[in-house]
């Protein structure tokens, strides 16, 4: 082996600290030794292959996408380390049945807090305890979940200390989030190691989700046989976001907001494009405090007001039940092992971390004294109140600390500061010691025992000689977790092995107002982008000689008019240079508001909100859009150097287009967008000929010009073919406005805004469209009389005035008959 | 003992159509030591198309009801017909020490469900400062009804009835800093400085008998909603208090519920889709049945 390619391992060695290689079990070593050695082995071009496909891969699945455009908003830039932590079947069964007791525990809890509230009246647990957790809801206590469990998802982070013993830092019982991430490591890894997964026979994930989905079915004890389950994220804002999409898509379930549903007559509904229709399960990634204005925070516009209510009523079960945030609650690390030797009979086998509750007179007093030895944490996790280290706190931090402790005790733990094992990771071209935690999963059975992934989501953090490590699900590099097993892992997708489809097919099909309304402007604003893009090739091609030398040519003017008429700017009362203008229709940022920056960026916000829609294609080519939009609109890079630039955008929106116009079913959804594209080019082509004509009224129109309007409208090519002659004004216009068989004109757009409208599931006010498809036919048929000149006689300005009014007449009332605009309003009184 | 009729009539006005109202009240009486609900009806215009009932944590009767279709406004009528027998203040020679929280010996026998009025509630978050000075008023071994006494003395003088220094969503530190407020926030002010002092203190909603002046007649609709606060001591119970009057509550306070603050208990409260702007107008009787009672009002059938 050549010595150069091989790879250094720096042995870093922790006195203390476990190491998870080489380790002590049997069972992983032959894998570790194995993937370890493959990786020394490999040679520099292997290795930056797996670091560019992981790359690629979290980047355009989505993982690294944010909304955010603040670069500094660190926390999203994702890593995958090439290195998985292998565990052996034997190790792996021990954490299982950890986790799996600590969810029992956990739900027993829940079952008595959230009900006869035994655990307190009994003094088991200290009132104050749970009274001074804002997530003891009120509401929510006696609320029936409507599921035979109050816990049906669990997730808990552990770490390895230095006695080879995992212990619990966090239960996670709100919305255990991660197990997407997870789902996405392993998809990743999977395409990068496809040989070393299927040789070392590691677990499968699927089957995990698989069950689940029946797990759910199963639990739910409502009425229909055949409940419908929705998903509920917080919105495209949320960190979270893209888990919650990934797992909409990956499960099958709608993906809805909080103004995607509301309560009527205590059953809870999903508004969509055929009106509303009932929920059985609201499978919720919302905090319980937002999920109800009406009885919890009455200022959360994430949530559905009365949701509660359908609760109480039995007419939806919500997961998990809305008061288990509760166990959350940092304190009650301190009690579960009574609490599980109490309600379940057994000794609790995953520990938690030492933890002590300062509301407790001897604990209190046990934590001021060896503050300088503890980490401090509010009952529950808040952001302007972090945990404190004492270990790594300053005198004066320490008795601020203290004080804080003292005006209020209930509200502090303490915990052993925790150690973390050490695992190898491929930093740079090296194989270096990084301290390891995971986030482990589990969901409730039908019985009363929990499923546990086999499999989790791993980060490695710092350098075990550089202090504290790694802690939370937003830091440090994820790491796939392998689980090896004795038999053979047959390839499973979430639906092989299954009965067809029937119990929550509903859904399929099935589109919420608002994905139709973000398709619709998908649609609209692709279109708005891809005229810009094509008018600022246009001037690039013109002018290979430079700007300024053209600035004569009154073609040129006008196209830079044009461009602000498509970017809705106002033509600047200063004399300024054409650089500028055109400049500024690229990259304004604020203004203008048509301006092809912000243009990109409402059309990803868009197609974010809809991200569960996309296939995978098809996001990809959306990442490729913004990416190649953001040099074509970024500000001070000239655009007359960038014709390749916008010719790739261009073509990354057509293959857009292509591709959902071959892959996306026809329903509702791709009426919507197409509709949106063809009222957007009917707009827009009506712009194009308003400002081909108006300039100069009494001139005629040049030879260049009309040229330039029929490649703008891309007929050119066409025109050619069927005229063969020089451009005629008349020719023209007739070609891009009453040509049935010209996909690029008038008379196209309006027959398939008509095709698309009567596409579309019938609107709740009944007889709302049909006069507007009379206005569409009426108008269209005035275009397609014998000589298509009568429509418009001399007045081919006022005429594209008229199909504009239509158009946007069409955009108006697909919204208001289709989409929701009304806000919700709380009010409250004496 | 004395029987009274209670009106409470809300009425919301919407600028535009509200759609999809969904509601929740606290508003019809319950049964405490000293009163009893005799009978009540609960009237909602429009007719609502569903409407429901369940008994809250602390025994409070919920009505939760909703409007789908457009509506320009929202009446909702209570009357209720309740006995008052017994003043709800109660006598305790207890050192104040022996009652607060967390050492305080009197808590030892104590049901642990009553140290939920010691912690922070949603409107009363947790106080690391006192927001006003009464220190004095618990000086070593006073018993405690006597330091109650004072202390709710001292919020009386403290803090002026100014109705227009705050409305509902006043937060309490904007209520420590003007000393000025309605019922509601003197109530807010005197909890959250006595359960920062260790005392079980809860909030409680309900109605003031007002006395017309001499030779004049009872104006009608010029009652008042009420709020005031109750501590609980162990060994001897719930000790109301009403820092508004400076007063212990005797037959004349009609109880409608009670929580840890107004969130508990707002008597109507409700989310629609739309409506614009709105109005509101609040109208309350306390009538001592049968007697100031108006005629068309005594065949309720209450």
């Amino acid at each position: 082996m050549n010595t150069r390619s091989s790879i250094s391992t720096i042995l870093t060695d922790p006195p203390t600290g476990f190491k998870e290689y080489p380790g002590a079990d049997a069972g992983s070593a032959a894998a570790w030794d194995s993937f370890i050695s493959m990786v020394r082995e490999s040679k520099p071009m292997e290795r930056e292959r797996w670091q560019h496909t992981i790359r690629r891969e979290l980047r355009e699945d989505g993982l690294t996408f944010t909304l955010n455009p603040d670069p500094s908003d660190a926390a999203r830039e994702e890593e995958l380390n090439p290195i998985p932590w292998i565990f052996s079947a034997q190790q792996w069964r021990k954490i299982e049945q950890g986790i799996a007791q600590r969810a029992r525990v956990l739900e027993a809890v829940a079952r008595d807090l959230l009900g006869p509230r035994t655990l307190i009246t009994r003094g088991v647990i200290p009132a104050e305890l749970i009274f001074s957790d804002s997530r003891y809801l009120h509401p929510c206590i006696s609320l029936p979940p409507n599921m035979g469990t109050w816990l049906f998802q669990y997730a808990a982070d552990i770490a390895r200390g230095p006695d080879g013993q995992f212990r619990v830092i966090e239960d996670r019982t709100q919305v255990p989030s991660g197990a997407g991430y997870a789902l996405e490591s392993r998809t990743i890894m999977g395409r990068v190691f496809p040989k070393e997964i299927a040789s070392m026979q590691v677990r499968r994930l699927a089957p995990y989700f698989r069950k689940l989905r029946e797990s759910m079915l199963s639990l739910y004890k409502g009425q229909p046989l055949e409940p419908r389950v929705v998903l509920m994220t917080p919105g495209p804002y949320n960190p979270s976001y893209f888990e919650h999409a990934y797992l909409a898509a990956y499960l099958g379930y709608t993906l809805v907001q909080g103004n995607d549903l509301l309560v009527r007559n205590g059953q809870l509904k999903l508004k969509t494009l055929e009106g509303l229709q009932p929920v059985d399960i609201l499978y919720r990634q919302v905090d319980a405090e937002y999920l109800d204005p009406l009885e919890l925070k009455r200022d959360s516009f994430l949530g559905v007001p009365g949701v509660l209510g359908a609760m109480r009523e039995g007419r939806v079960a919500t997961l998990n039940h809305p008061g288990c945030g509760l166990l959350e609650n940092a304190g009650l690390l301190a009690f579960l092992a009574p609490l599980c030797r109490q309600l379940l009979g057994e000794e609790l086998l995953l520990p938690s971390v030492a933890t002590w509750w300062c509301g407790q007179p001897k604990e209190y007093r046990y934590v001021l004294e060896h503050l300088a030895q503890l980490v401090v944490k509010p009952l529950h996790r808040k952001w302007d109140e972090p945990a404190i280290d004492g270990r790594f706190a300053s005198k004066l931090q320490l008795s601020e600390l203290k004080r804080r402790i003292e005006s209020h005790p209930q509200g502090y733990v303490a915990q052993e500061p925790m150690s973390y094992s050490s695992l190898p990771t491929l930093v740079g071209d090296q194989i270096v010691d990084r301290m390891g935690s995971l986030r482990s999963f589990a969901f409730a059975k039908p019985g009363g025992d929990y499923e546990v992934m086999p499999g989790a989501l791993a980060r490695s953090g710092g350098a075990p000689e550089r202090g504290p490590g790694p802690l939370l699900l937003n830091k440090g590099v994820l790491k796939d977790v392998w689980v090896l097993d004795d038999e053979v892992q047959v390839h499973q997708s979430l639906w092989v092995d299954q009965e067809p489809m029937q119990r929550d097919e509903w859904f399929n099909g099935v589109f919420t107002s608002r994905s139709a309304e973000n398709l619709f402007w998908v649609g609209r604003i692709a279109e708005r982008v891809m005229r810009q893009a094509r008018l600022v090739r246009g001037m690039v091609q013109m002018q290979a000689g430079g700007l300024e030398e053209a600035a004569r040519s009154p073609e040129l003017l006008r196209m830079v008019k044009l461009l602000e008429t498509y970017s809705s700017c106002k033509p600047s009362k200063k004399e300024v240079g054409l650089r500028e203008r055109v400049q500024k229709c690229l990259s304004g940022e604020k203004e203008p508001v048509g301006s092809l920056q912000q243009n990109l960026r409402s059309l990803l916000i868009s197609a974010y909100a809809v991200r569960d829609i996309w296939s995978q294609d098809s996001w990809r080519i959306l990442t490729e859009i913004e990416d190649v939009g953001k040099i074509c609109s970024r500000p001070h890079t000239p655009p007359f150097e960038l014709e390749d630039d916008f010719g790739k955008l261009i073509g990354h929106l057509n293959a857009f287009y292509g591709l959902n116009a071959g892959g996306m079913t026809r329903e509702s959804g791709w009426s919507m967008l197409m509709l949106g594209r063809v009222i957007e080019a009917g707009m827009g082509l009506c712009q194009l000929l308003k400002g081909m004509l108006d300039a100069e009224p009494d001139s005629p129109v040049s030879y260049a010009m009309m040229e330039i309007a029929l490649e703008q409208n891309e007929s050119l090519i066409t025109y050619r073919r069927h005229y063969r002659t020089t451009p005629k004004w008349r020719s023209v216009i007739d070609l891009m406005t009453a040509s049935e068989m010209n996909p690029r004109s008038l008379a196209f757009y309006l027959e398939h805004a008509n095709l698309y409208l009567d596409q579309l599931p019938p609107p709740v006010q009944p007889d709302i469209l049909q006069p507007l498809m009379y206005e569409i036919r009426q108008i269209r048929s005035r275009l397609l009389t014998p000589q298509a000149s009568l429509a418009y006689g001399d007045d081919p300005l006022g005429f594209t005035k008229e199909v504009t009014a239509v158009l946007e007449h069409i955009s108006n009332l697909v919204s208001s008959a289709y989409f929701s605009h009304t806000s919700l309003q709380a009010r409250e009184n004496f | 003992m004395t029987d009274y009729l209670i009106r409470h009539r809300t009425l919301y006005k919407y600028e535009r159509e509200a759609l999809d109202s969904q509601n929740l009240s606290c508003l019809v009486p319950g049964d405490f030591p000293g009163q009893c609900l005799l009978g009540w009806t609960l009237e909602i215009g429009p007719e609502p198309e569903w409407r429901t009932h369940w008994f809250d944590v602390y025994g409070n009767r919920r009505e939760a009801f909703s409007l789908a279709t457009a509506h320009d406004q929202l009446d909702v009528e209570l009357f209720a017909r309740v006995r008052r027998d017994q003043p709800l203040g109660l006598s305790s020679s207890l050192p104040w020490e022996a009652a607060v929280l967390p050492d305080g010996s009197a808590w030892k026998e104590a049901p642990p469900m009553m140290r939920e009025f010691v912690c922070a509630s949603p409107l009363l978050p947790v106080q690391r400062r006192a927001g006003f000075d009464a220190e004095d008023c618990f000086e070593a071994g006073v018993p405690v009804e006597r330091a109650l006494l004072r202390f709710m003395q001292r919020v009386y003088e403290l803090f002026d009835y100014d109705p227009t220094a705050t409305t509902t969503f006043t937060d309490l530190d904007e209520v420590y800093e003007k000393k000025a407020g309605v019922c509601q926030d003197f109530a807010h002010a005197a909890i959250a400085e006595l359960r920062r002092r260790g005392f079980s203190a809860g909030y409680v909603s309900g109605y003031l008998e007002t006395l017309p002046l001499p030779g004049k007649e009872k104006l009608r609709g010029a009652d008042a909603t009420h709020a005031w606060y109750a501590v609980y001591v162990p060994g001897t119970g719930w000790m109301h208090f009403d820092p508004t009057n400076n007063v212990v509550p005797g037959t004349r306070h009609v109880i409608t519920a009670w929580g840890r603050d107004y969130s508990d208990v707002a008597p109507v409260k409700g989310v629609v889709l739309g409506g614009g702007a709105h109005k509101v107008d609040v109208q309350v009787d306390v009538w001592q049945w049968p007697d100031q009672v108006p005629e068309e009002y005594q065949s309720l059938g209450l």
